[in-house]
């Protein structure tokens, strides 16, 4: 049998032997807007989960805070709050894109250039943003002598923040993670060690510290892949 | 699409609901034999395609892209239930020709059509996922490669090995019913 002849056999049978749809398309669409309202509501649950997370990591930092960092701690929690709170306004945003156009990471590098004047310590902006988001904001905490940098991006319903702080010498946190709620482990990031948070919902957070004391902590509806990937390429 | 007022255009998408809904039903069905889960995977993709809509560049992928957001959720399935096709899911035995004569005719004998469906299950799961959209989707090479998210000349290795096996699988039936 020559080639063309049984690719055709195989096309044919294949064809033929399709199973019917017995609901109409009238049907078939209902069924459709149905799962996607019920994709947008698990979106926002999942959004509204992150969101109480960070509120718990800000939470954590305020009780241990105060004993080994205390005035700049509240700052810090104040703004990640603030951008928080900001964010879940934006959670509609839309924007979507597989990959970020150079004029956004421009947008990040301007904006960061733009308030690095004021800031104690260099600003890092991560050259990988993982695939969907987009930078939104940067902005600098104003409420303190303690500069804190938070760098927010969001996808058509989702959003990450990047915040960035220096932190004493001496400075150290840990936090408890409920075995249910995801899993706490030490990921190595080049040169530096972070403490990654895997939650079951697929979002998870990232805290690492550089050797000039400025501790970094990015949290969001990321992989724990890409929450690393965004660090590295810091 | 009514009911709704987020779904861009809605005579688009119904468009596209009438053509590639029956094909993707299908397509996932010959991936899982199980016809619940090939509407209820069809219909997820669809709904992601429309919230993900944006995310398509090229408007003439629309397929590959809808059919590799079915394969992702045929992946999460399997991962989920570990449910494999295999070839008892699937009836046989059946008469086939033993020479390497393959009238057209045949093509839409059940039987024949279930012994081909049995064959395409002894294929591993990439070579189905390749040779169904191939035949039974009529996607080029270039678009097969999209959905898989592999490049051109590995779907070319795929389709050829998983081709030859089908010949040789539905050879030996031949051999063993005459």
């Amino acid at each position: 049998m020559n080639d063309d002849n049984f690719d055709n056999f195989l096309s044919r049978s294949l064809k033929a032997g399709e199973i019917e749809i017995n609901a109409s398309i009238n049907e078939v669409e209902q069924m459709i807007i149905e799962k996607i309202k019920i994709n947008r509501a698990n979106k926002r649950k999942r959004q509204r989960l992150i969101l109480q997370v960070a509120v718990l990591v800000i939470a954590l930092l305020g009780i241990s805070g105060p004993v080994l960092f205390p005035q700049p701690v509240y700052a810090f929690k104040e703004k990640v709050i603030q951008t928080i709170l900001n964010l879940g306004k934006m959670i509609n945003i839309t924007v979507s894109s597989d990959h970020i156009p150079p004029q956004l990471n421009d947008k990040m590098g301007m904006e960061a250039t733009a308030v690095q004047p004021g800031v104690s310590f260099k600003i890092i902006i991560p050259k990988y943003i993982p695939l969907g988001f987009e930078f939104t904001t940067l902005t600098k905490s104003a409420s303190d002598e303690q500069d804190t940098i938070i760098i927010s991006f969001a996808s058509q319903n989702s959003s990450i923040l990047l915040s960035e702080t220096r932190v004493p010498s001496s400075f150290t946190y840990s936090m408890n993670i409920n075995a249910k709620q995801g899993k706490s482990e030490k990921v190595p990031m080049g040169k530096y060690e972070g403490n990654l948070i895997t939650f079951v919902d697929g979002s998870c957070s990232l805290t690492w510290i550089t050797d000039d004391n400025i501790m970094f902590q990015l949290f969001g509806n990321l992989t724990a892949e890409q929450a690393r990937d965004m660090a590295v390429s810091m | 699409m009514t009911n709704h007022p987020d779904f861009g255009d809605e005579s688009l998408w119904h468009l596209a609901v009438q053509n590639y809904y029956p094909k993707i039903v299908n397509f996932v069905y010959y991936l899982t034999r199980d016809r619940f889960l090939a509407e209820d995977i069809a219909q997820e993709a669809f709904a992601r395609a429309i919230d993900k809509f944006d995310q398509l560049k090229d408007p003439d992928k629309f397929l590959p892209w809808l059919t590799s957001i079915a394969l992702n959720l045929v992946r999460t399935q399997i991962k989920h239930t570990q449910r494999v096709v295999s070839v008892s899911d699937i009836d046989s035995c059946i008469p086939f020709p033993s020479n390497d004569n393959f009238p057209m005719e045949m093509a839409e004998n059940k039987e024949i059509q279930k012994l081909v469906q049995n064959a395409i299950a002894q294929l591993s799961p990439q070579e189905q996922k390749a040779i169904t959209m191939r035949y039974y989707l009529d996607m080029k090479d270039k678009d097969i490669a999209f959905a898989l998210g592999v490049t051109i000349g590995t779907v070319k290795k795929q389709l050829f090995r998983a081709r030859s096996k089908l010949f040789q699988y539905l050879r030996r039936e031949g051999d063993e019913n005459e």
